[in-house]
């Protein structure tokens, strides 16, 4: 274990150290050349922007601000489009950098509401021209933007606990309009929804998804409304209905300093130890806010989906298999085609059709789903393991057994079984670990698992690397307890 | 007589709607007899052993055990099995258990004995058949002899009445197989009813007190060892018993190929290894035979070797006369005396299709 995470430290330190500089942008019509590479927002308006502004550009789409700032500095990409104000939070975190242009586009933001939903569109425009009318809307955005960090939120009596509640979506991974302050959301966009639950006498909840995911969780029926910064256009009203704008925002341009025309490097005094930024990293992302317990909440739904999706999928797998062995030729090809279709999808692919499609106007839990999804995908591979390990026992065995006076049934439990954990147990110990792993996608779905943790760590610290580099442990010492846990079933059988 | 242990009626085996492998079996096993199921390969000896515990699904007819239908759907056939041990031609231990774990797992989990009782008679059953030692090894670490005598030894712990064995031996390396029949033998002894088939004839004979010999899906002789081995009622069964391999010739004109027959003749001995003056006495019989007779109207030649007593017959037959051939003065003279100098006995016979020779060489 020591060694793997030498390892991990070592790459990290050889693809932190590429930097490059001396470009020496002027203007925007710099960027707009061959070799040029500018990162944005997966989803984002930038995207077309960069497409119109710098057609010669290449552009990367990244899922969060953090991951194209770290791809900035450590020169894999010359520039960053974002919008202004979330980058004004991090600009501190990043010294290298900054900003190139800082009125490059202007964006009116505004609620997306599901196009069925028009009576709440309504009063949720009635609601904020009142907001408007009597300057507090000025006063909560301005108040979050200040200083996200030290700003709380209000404490909304209004909200009621019982009745219909309004399901609303947003990412909790966006500064100062939506982010995670000890497991908790908040940001302007939350404050101002709160404060519509309270106008409308109902509960609000929350689902986290990625930017990706908001106008699909919308446009499905998954969430009634839906805040994280979203700019109005025409493509999006397509598919939601938009309530009128609240906020005008810049999305600007960002580069290292050191490819700015006329940029004379400094001497920076102040390098840190690397064991006192270790430190820092600790507290910074473990302690402050008490980050820990977001990861803690992780921890747990990927347990829990893990744990679950191996027991239902262990008896899914019987159940096909004993299918695919059955006389009946149509139960076989039933079984067939349930395999070939299972094992034809992509997981991230069947998990966001079950939700967004199959389930898309029940309220079911996520983590339910995650956990019907991995069982049917763990079910359809070791099914075919399973039938291939009884097709192995040799025939002599049953019938060895059903000669002495055992029942077809006893035989199977008393004989075959036995004999079909101890062939069976490596494939199936590697499928389990393999599971866990795969449960990291879940995030897709608005579960707050181990990775999304980490993800939400990033988002409000700005630091790439060390959530990362805690959860690789996690999950390498829980593939690792898995496969100790798994073993002890084949060696207590004996 | 005895009382009957089991009964079985009209017994018919089809596999998926095919040609019967069993065909209208009756016949009926007393209580404490050794049967010994004898017969050429494919002839369904392993079906009918298997039709009665009804591992293999009877067609039609009826099987009674202790008076009981066991081919009745109520009838708890499982509880029957505990009261009828198989031994497999290929061991069928189970893998996964030690050796005395697959003689504790019957009487634990079927017949309710205690762990205790059940590994002390275990370990009783395995010192009889000589592997006490082994008791806690593991099936694969076991020889083809040994993996057979734990094979009985666990039929033996389910105390049963019946005990079937299919080609308990056949699998065996040659070296192994008299440790196996050792035991065998021993437990016939006992008065448990045995049905075995075999391929094994002088363990047949000695060791059983009644055989059967199956042919074509039929129980085609059933009598003590020494009626069935010494004086065999069908031609079937003496083919088998003595293990004959024969020629077949048929000659109807003048122009069939002679050398033909006698390169067939020279193979067919060098296979079995029959010495080379046998084979050139055997030759000038068949040489003077088709000399005297009329090829014409018909000759056929049988040639036999028995791989048990290692007798030679041949059998000419003259078809469409009625008159010796021997006594008739046109006869070549010396042809005769080749003739009776190449072979042991000679005998002629007048009968319906003609006149036939038989000798001895």
């Amino acid at each position: 274990m020591r060694k793997t995470l030498v390892f991990f430290l070592a790459v990290i330190v050889l693809t932190s150290c590429t930097g490059n500089g001396g470009r020496n942008f002027k203007d925007v019509k710099d960027l707009n050349e061959e070799g040029i590479v500018v990162g944005t927002l997966i989803g984002s308006l930038n995207v077309d922007r960069i497409g119109k502004d710098m057609p010669k550009a290449e552009m990367k789409a990244y899922d969060n601000d953090v991951d194209a700032l770290m791809a900035l500095t450590s020169g894999k990409i010359d520039a960053v489009a974002t919008d202004g104000f979330s980058y004004s939070q991090m600009a501190g975190d990043y010294p290298e950098l900054t900003v190139f242009e800082d009125k490059w586009h202007a964006d009116k933001l505004g609620m997306i509401f599901n196009k069925k939903e028009t009576e709440l569109r309504t009063h949720f425009n009635q609601f904020l021209a009142i907001l408007r009318k009597d300057g507090s809307l000025k006063r909560i955005i301005d108040r979050w933007l200040s200083s996200s960090n030290t700003v709380s939120m209000p404490d909304l009596k209004g909200i009621p606990r019982k009745g219909e509640p309004i399901i609303a979506v947003t990412t909790g991974t966006a500064t100062a309009t939506s982010f995670m302050k000890k497991d908790e959301l908040c940001g302007y966009d939350i404050e101002i929804m709160q404060r519509f639950a309270a106008y409308e006498k109902r509960p609000i909840e929350f689902l986290t998804v990625n930017f990706g995911g908001l106008l699909a969780a919308v446009s499905s029926g998954k969430a009634d409304m839906g805040a994280n910064a979203i700019t109005i256009t025409k493509e999006r009203a397509k598919q939601v209905d938009f309530s009128d704008p609240y906020f005008i925002s810049y999305s600007i341009l960002v580069t290292r300093c050191a490819d700015v025309a006329g940029y004379k490097a400094k001497t920076n005094g102040s390098e840190k130890s690397f064991i006192g930024g270790i430190v820092t990293s600790f507290k910074k992302n473990l302690i402050t806010e008490d980050r820990w317990k977001i990861l803690m909440d992780g921890l747990w739904q990927t347990l829990l989906i893990t744990i679950f999706a191996i027991i239902i999928g262990t008896l899914i797998a019987a159940g096909v298999s004993w299918m695919s062995l059955c006389k009946k030729r149509w139960i076989r090809s039933t079984a067939h085609a349930y395999i070939s279709l299972l094992e034809g999808i992509p997981i991230l692919v069947l998990l966001m059709l079950i939700f967004y499609v199959v389930f898309a106007s029940v309220g079911i839990s996520p983590t339910i789903v995650a956990i019907v999804t991995f069982s049917m995908n763990f079910g359809a591979y070791m099914s075919e393991t399973f039938t291939s390990t009884i097709q192995g026992i040799d025939r002599g065995q049953k019938e060895a057994g059903v000669a002495i006076g055992f029942t077809e049934s006893q035989t199977f439990l008393y004989i075959i079984l036995p004999q079909m954990v101890q062939r069976l147990m490596p494939t199936y110990r590697g499928r389990c670990v393999s599971l866990l792993k795969d449960t990291s996608i879940v995030g897709y779905i608005a579960i707050l698992d181990l990775t999304k943790a980490s993800d939400i760590i990033r988002s409000r610290t700005f630091e790439a690397f060390f959530s990362l580099i805690i959860i690789t442990i996690i999950y390498f010492v829980l593939a690792w307890l898995l496969s100790k846990v798994l073993g002890l079933i084949n060696t207590t059988k004996k | 007589m005895s009382e009957n242990i089991i009964e079985i009626k009209n017994l018919t085996k089809c596999f998926d709607g095919g040609n019967p492998v069993l065909e209208d079996i009756s016949v009926d096993i007393h209580k404490g007899d050794v049967i010994s199921i004898i017969g050429p390969s494919g002839t369904g000896k392993s079906t009918f052993l298997r039709c009665i515990n009804m591992l293999e699904q009877p067609t039609d007819g009826m099987i009674l055990i202790d008076g009981v239908n066991i081919m009745d759907k109520r009838t708890p056939i499982n509880k029957i099995r505990q009261k009828m041990g198989m031994v497999f031609q290929s061991f069928n231990l189970f893998d996964h258990l030690s050796i005395l774990e697959n003689l504790t797992i019957g009487p634990v989990k079927l017949l309710g004995m205690s762990e205790e009782e059940a590994r002390e008679k275990g370990i009783q059953l395995l010192r009889n058949v000589g592997l006490a030692t082994k008791a806690d090894s593991m099936p694969s670490e076991l020889s083809g002899g040994q993996k057979q005598r734990v094979a009985i030894a666990r039929c033996l712990s389910m105390s049963p009445e019946i005990i079937l064995f299919d080609e308990p031996t056949s699998a065996l390396d040659p070296t192994m197989v008299s440790e196996v029949l050792a035991v065998i033998r021993q437990l016939a002894k006992t008065g448990i009813t045995m049905l075995i088939v075999t391929h094994e004839m002088n363990f047949a004979r000695n060791v059983s007190n009644r055989v059967f010999f199956m042919y074509g899906g039929k129980i085609l002789e059933d009598g003590l060892p020494e009626q069935v081995f010494g004086h065999p009622q069908h031609n079937e069964t003496r083919t088998f018993i003595q293990r004959i391999r024969s020629l077949h010739f048929v000659f109807s004109s003048e122009d069939d190929d002679f050398y033909a027959m006698t390169g067939a003749i020279d193979n067919f001995c060098v296979k079995y290894s029959i010495k080379t003056n046998r084979i050139a006495k055997l030759l000038h019989i068949v040489e003077e035979m088709l000399l005297i007779t009329d090829r014409t109207s018909g000759v056929v030649i049988d040639i036999e070797y028995s791989e048990t007593t290692e007798d030679v017959t041949v059998t000419v037959l003259q078809q469409s006369r009625s008159l010796s051939i021997l006594n008739d003065p046109e006869t070549d003279e010396l042809a005769l005396a080749i003739l009776q100098g190449s072979s042991q006995t000679l005998q002629e016979e007048i009968i319906p299709e003609g006149v036939r020779f038989t000798f001895t060489v």
